[in-house]
């Protein structure tokens, strides 16, 4: 959760966690997107309204929160940033495995790293079911393919990371409310 | 796409003339200038053909029906007309596939008679190639400053490879091959190479086209040209090749388009050499690289071409659906595709994809 939490929301903060959500979603949408769609007669037009979709509500969702809790907001461009740092290195790193590379690619990258971090635990979550679902249902149905299970784990990320900014909103607000955090209490009991 | 003559060293062909096809964008035409620097000149062989007994001619064929207007004269040869042609499509891993063998068992096609006899036209296959490559000095000095891609079918474990100038004339076949790109760089005192498509076939071949596709990653040059089949009515037959995947920005900016933009720019190029006015019936097979049966290129090309057998989700290269034939025929047609006929070869002989094959019978009515 974060580690800046300033329960004062500012108008500059909706505008940022907007541009961040917006952006976040758009990435997090069209990679979720892209297998599925490819099975599709409309193939690239499919992915264009799962990327809108996904910046639209991830888009409101940072809005919302930056109104909220303009901390928060905050801590999510960091890790935005490390994440973005981290994709770009991932693929200089990997650049001698590739027969093509350009520094475009190094900026794809950043790209998805940012979306992907700047989205937190829900895409991690996503990632991990998704991995999960898809690689046991690779393993049981026969007629499953290996980038069917990969599909079905991008589309856990994107539905997850998406997810999460829904979810970091409905909590901002319910904090602000006057409400409790969606934190899970437990009791030790010593015997 | 734009249809165009013969422009620049590597659309050159001598004692041959192919029509080249490529993007309109100026961007892709430079690209693909600095790839095709790196290629040697497409080869065709002419075919010789085998002649009949002449007991056996019932009926003296033109060697294949009316040419279009304004194509050359292709050479005829008696021939009785024939019952049924098999087309397929294969993969060969820059030579590693057995060709030879792969003609002997999965089409019935004996190239130790073809050598010694010529082609024998009562066994009519076209074979549509990908992945043929060709080893030659006449393939020009890597110019500087052009990137090659990684070379494939090298390694020790490639050892055997045929290129597929030795099979055509060891087979005594028809081919109209071009490249697409430099098989890498050579190291010193080896040969340079190239691969790209190609068609091998027993029948002639006329009105040869080359059509670089749009480019994603690597330059792709479909070949096409008009087979004759004795006695029968010409089709137009296309070997191609798409690329696997575009680079990570181009997919994410793109939605994933590579192949389906490639598949749609092949199409356009075959209408525009059919010029509105040719009608005839085109058979385009080859690697699709596609991960499913259901991918949205397959899908648009299935619609384009109508006739095409329904694509299976039989792995031809591991499990994976990647080659598949798609079939337009016209109103009035005398060509009939048998859809039962529509099969994976059993075996890769030495490549890493299997071949596709199919049936079309000729109707007299």
């Amino acid at each position: 959760m974060s580690t800046n939490s300033d329960p004062e929301g500012s108008t500059w903060a909706a505008v940022g966690g907007a541009a961040l959500g917006a952006y976040s979603g758009t990435v997090l949408g069209t990679v979720g997107s892209l297998i599925p769609c490819t099975r599709t007669y409309e193939g690239p037009a499919c992915v264009r309204p799962a990327a809108i979709a996904g910046g639209l509500i991830a888009g409101i969702s940072g809005a919302s929160l930056g109104a909220a809790d303009a901390g928060r907001v905050e801590d999510y461009f960091v890790a935005g940033a490390i994440g973005a740092t981290v994709g770009a290195a991932a693929l200089l790193a990997i650049q001698p495995l590739l027969e093509r590379w350009s520094w475009g690619d190094v900026g794809a990258g950043a790209l998805v790293g940012g979306a992907v971090a700047s989205s937190g635990t829900g895409a991690a979550i996503g990632f991990g079911a998704g991995a999960v679902i898809g690689v046991a249902a690779w393993q049981l149905i026969p007629s499953m393919k290996l980038p069917d299970a990969a599909a079905v784990t991008l589309f856990g990320l994107a539905a997850g990371g998406i997810g999460g900014w829904v979810f970091r909103a409905l909590d901002a607000h319910e904090i602000d409310n006057g409400g409790e955090a969606a934190v899970l209490s437990f009791t030790i009991r010593m015997n | 796409m734009d249809v165009r003559a013969p422009v620049g060293p590597c659309a050159t062909t001598p004692n041959a003339d192919v029509a080249w096809a490529r993007p309109d964008s100026k961007g892709e035409q430079s690209r693909l200038d600095d790839w095709c620097s790196a290629t040697g000149e497409p080869v065709v062989r002419r075919l010789a053909v085998a002649p009949l007994p002449t007991d056996v001619i019932r009926e003296a064929s033109l060697g294949g029906g009316p040419a279009p207007a304004d194509t050359e004269v292709i050479p005829t040869f008696p021939s009785i007309p024939i019952e049924s042609l098999t087309v397929a499509t294969w993969n060969i891993e820059v030579g590693t596939g057995d060709l030879v063998r792969f003609l002997d068992e999965q089409i019935g096609y004996s190239c130790e008679s073809g050598r010694v006899h010529g082609a024998n036209t009562q066994t009519p296959f076209v074979l549509l190639v990908q992945e043929a490559h060709r080893a030659s000095r006449d393939i020009p000095e890597i110019p500087s400053g052009v990137s090659l891609p990684n070379s494939i079918g090298k390694s020790d474990d490639h050892a055997s490879r045929a290129e597929i100038v030795t099979i055509a004339e060891q087979c005594g076949l028809s081919l109209f091959y071009a490249p697409s790109m430099r098989n890498g760089a050579e190291a010193d005192g080896e040969m340079p190479e190239d691969r790209g498509n190609a068609i091998l076939a027993s029948i002639p071949l006329s009105d040869l086209s080359a059509v670089e596709l749009p480019l994603e990653t690597q330059r792709r040059v479909a070949v096409a040209a008009v087979a004759h089949p004795p006695g029968r009515e010409p089709i137009r037959v296309v070997s191609f090749h798409f690329d696997v995947a575009a680079n990570m920005l181009r997919v994410l900016t793109t939605g994933n388009s590579t192949r389906l933009r490639q598949g749609l720019g092949l199409a356009r190029a075959l209408d525009e050499l059919d010029n509105g006015e040719t009608r005839l019936a085109t058979i385009i097979g080859g690697d699709v690289n596609s991960w499913s049966e259901k991918e949205t290129v397959i899908r648009h090309l299935s619609e384009q071409f109508p006739e095409s057998p329904r694509a299976t989700a039989e792995g031809t290269r591991g499990g994976y659906p990647t080659d598949h034939i798609f079939v337009r025929t016209f109103e009035g047609s005398k060509i009939a595709l048998d859809e039962s006929s529509y099969r994976v070869a059993p075996l890769e002989y030495g490549s890493d994809h299997r071949g596709r094959l199919l049936t079309l019978n000729f109707s007299d009515e």
